[in-house]
């Protein structure tokens, strides 16, 4: 008995448990779900805010407040995304498919309760894979050496490009970048200073919570003012119609939500595809095994049950493949990497070694998060309508103040705060030339990493340590794969259709 | 990670063939096309600048794979993909989906006053106490962003620096 009570398993949930770490839970959930409802808040803004004020916190706090805001930001976000046909976050772009029509149809209410059980079912999904996969995947790349450890990250960074489509050569870009802050300051193996220009506060290396709040956090708030036109707002739906399904329509839910689920898992363990894209693929893989597949589109309950179901289940496989290889598997999950950082905690290889308590703490977090949100998603919120209409003023200034005061309270520093100011300029200017500022960050993070463990193996024994490294090769052949495909792949389209005498329009990679 | 995309018009089969990493057509317009030079310049400036900036690293032992290695990869890299993007955006096109938004007069002169509290505000940070300087920040945004009414001007802010009182100071002990 006494094993058992001493396990890791049982000290992690009990870390959990705690008043405080559960008083934070509550925190976090409603944070979350006021983010999710305010459309031009992402997930990804809301917790590189939060990683301001959560550094001072226990790192099973501050675990629990960022991962809670993340789970109940994928349920506020259906809200205007079927009220006002604005997703709340990215994630949630699926559900406007079917959920506006819906609720236009006096079906709101009903739309509002079989998303938040899609969603509440997809992170469950998610959860399980978590508390599967992780471990032995942590386990395997513990085999790792400097030369695996430098594949890995350049497999993490062209991930990301890879699928910001369309992007790939901005993406690549960004990750140089990305890649270059990090080098500012001391070098990680000589100690050597490095572009500091003179400046002190420079020694220390470009602090990266900074960065991310003025990326994330200003660049986008500044880009909505200045894009702002009056009277943009539409009025949301107020008449909400049935709440409950009835048990004829939960069992016909039941193949879109397997369909969703299903869909999710697997797109969420592929590194950096977040729940937008996983929510349209799930959508689409449900049209295409419907026998109503003329309702698609038009108010289907099936479609947006499974595209939320699959934009939610990803969230368990990018936590799977942030916390055991270290590549995070979404743009939020970049922002915590940060966060961790700072705790002491180095996601990657090594770290369910180091604290083996910390699986059993995430699976925890994320399963209170999840049955909390939804018991407070199936309260019948009308409330939420009058936040909707909300001006826009009130947000920005919010968000304004916070990524400020935030940034300050990480080191006490004004200096943080100005850089902050100048890294939200650049987040802009990368903003409205269409780099995306995911693989910029991830560089920031992972430079180190990618550098010292790249020389190291290099000193080692030169560029054949990299190349006889089976598991290094798999991971750049699949890097390389995920820049060069998509544009190949166009080509080869391009080529057929012309061949076949179809105009073809020209395409960009 | 994924881009944002707009969120205020979503194109369903745009979406889906987005997600799919399927094909679509490019917009042409020369004044689109000329705008991306501005990033191909930022890449190229930057790639260059590294490469500059690397040679005024002071060397210990062994040059070849010291502390300017990994710099001047990246500076080449840079510039390499400055070219790339000549070719592919300049000369060929732009994703509708990355022609930004454009920007309003109205919206750039509330940036430029938001710029100039926000700064203000930071110069006298360490000078007068936080609730004071904060509720006087938080009304000059709320005003220079468009919030004219008594409760958007005194009333927010007022709650709002409340609520930043004590999560910092009081839940958080920051010492603002």
């Amino acid at each position: 008995m006494i094993t058992i009570f001493a396990s890791p398993v049982t000290h992690g949930i009990a870390a959990v448990m705690a008043p405080d770490t559960l008083m934070v839970i509550g925190i976090g959930i409603l944070i979350g779900m006021l983010v999710g409802a305010f459309p031009g808040v992402t997930a990804t803004m809301a917790v590189a805010l939060a990683s301001g004020f959560t550094l001072t916190m226990e790192p099973t706090q501050g675990l629990a407040m960022l991962l809670t805001i993340y789970v109940a930001a994928q349920f506020g976000d259906r809200i205007p995304a079927i009220l006002i046909n604005t997703p709340g976050t990215p994630a949630s772009i699926a559900t406007t498919f079917d959920g506006y029509p819906l609720a236009r149809q006096g079906k709101a209410g009903l739309a509002l309760t079989t998303s938040a059980l899609g969603s509440a079912v997809g992170m469950i999904c998610g959860i399980a894979i978590l508390a599967v996969a992780a471990v032995p995947l942590s386990a395997f790349a513990m085999q790792f050496g400097p030369a695996e450890m430098f594949a890995l990250v350049v497999f993490g960074l062209t991930m990301m490009v890879g699928v910001s489509s369309g992007r790939i050569f901005k993406g690549l870009t960004a990750g140089a970048f990305g890649l270059f802050l990090a080098t500012l300051g001391r070098d990680p193996i000589t100690g050597d200073q490095r572009f500091t220009m003179g400046i002190l506060e420079l020694n220390g290396g470009i602090p990266f919570i900074p960065v991310i709040i003025g990326f994330f956090g200003l660049a986008e708030v500044i880009n909505q003012i200045l894009t702002h036109r009056k009277g943009k707002g539409i009025k949301p739906i107020s008449q909400m119609g049935q709440w409950m399904p009835d048990g004829k329509l939960l069992k016909r839910l039941a193949k879109p939500t397997a369909i969703g689920a299903a869909t999710g898992s697997v797109i969420g363990l592929v590194p950096a595809v977040g729940g937008d894209i996983a929510g349209i693929i799930g959508w689409d893989n449900a049209r295409k095994a419907s026998k109503k597949k003329h309702e698609f589109g038009k108010g289907s309950l099936e479609g947006l049950t499974a595209g939320d179901t699959s934009s939610t289940a990803t969230l368990g496989g990018s936590i799977t493949t942030t916390m055991a290889l270290g590549v995070p598997g979404d743009s939020v999950m970049a922002v915590m990497i940060g966060s961790m950082m700072i705790w002491g905690i180095q996601p990657g290889p090594g770290l369910f070694n180091s604290h083996p308590d910390l699986i059993a703490s995430l699976v925890t977090i994320l399963l209170i998060a999840t049955v909390l949100t939804l018991i407070l998603s199936l309260l019948r919120m009308k409330g939420v309508i009058k936040l909707l209409e909300l001006p826009d003023h009130f947000l920005w200034v919010v968000i304004l103040v916070f990524c400020m005061v935030g940034t300050y309270s990480i080191n006490n520093s004004v200096f943080d705060v100005f850089m902050m100011l100048i890294f939200g300029m650049v987040g802009l200017f990368m903003l409205r030339f269409g780099f995306p500022p995911g693989p910029a960050v991830l560089g920031l993070i992972l430079g180190p990493l990618a550098e010292s463990n790249l020389r190291r193996a290099l000193l080692t024994d030169g560029w054949a340590s990299i190349y006889t490294s089976p598991i290094a090769l798999v991971l750049l052949v699949i890097a390389v794969a995920a820049v060069t495909l998509p544009p190949l792949r166009q080509l080869v389209r391009r080529r057929k259709a012309a061949n076949e005498g179809k105009k073809v329009p020209t395409l960009q990679p | 990670m994924t881009d944002q995309p707009s969120i205020d018009e979503i194109d369903q089969d745009a979406a889906i063939e987005a997600a799919h990493h399927h094909e679509e057509p490019l917009v042409r317009d020369l004044p689109v096309r000329l705008r991306e030079l501005v990033a191909v310049v930022t890449c190229i400036g930057l790639g260059i600048w590294i490469l500059v900036a690397g040679k005024d690293i002071i060397v210990r032992g062994s040059a070849e794979l010291g502390p300017v290695f990994w710099p001047n990869m990246l500076g080449a890299g840079l510039i390499l993909f400055g070219v790339v993007i000549v070719l592919n955006n300049v000369l060929r096109g732009v994703r509708k989906a990355d022609v930004p938004e454009r920007i309003t007069t109205s919206g750039l002169v509330m940036f430029g006053m938001a710029m100039a509290v926000a700064i203000g505000y930071l110069l006298l940070w360490n000078v007068l106490q936080f609730w004071i300087i904060t509720f006087v920040a938080l009304a000059l945004f709320t005003l220079v962003l468009g919030g004219r009414s008594w409760k958007a001007v005194l009333a927010f802010p007022a709650v709002t620096t409340a609520v930043l009182h004590f999560l910092f100071i009081v839940a958080l002990r920051v010492p603002l």
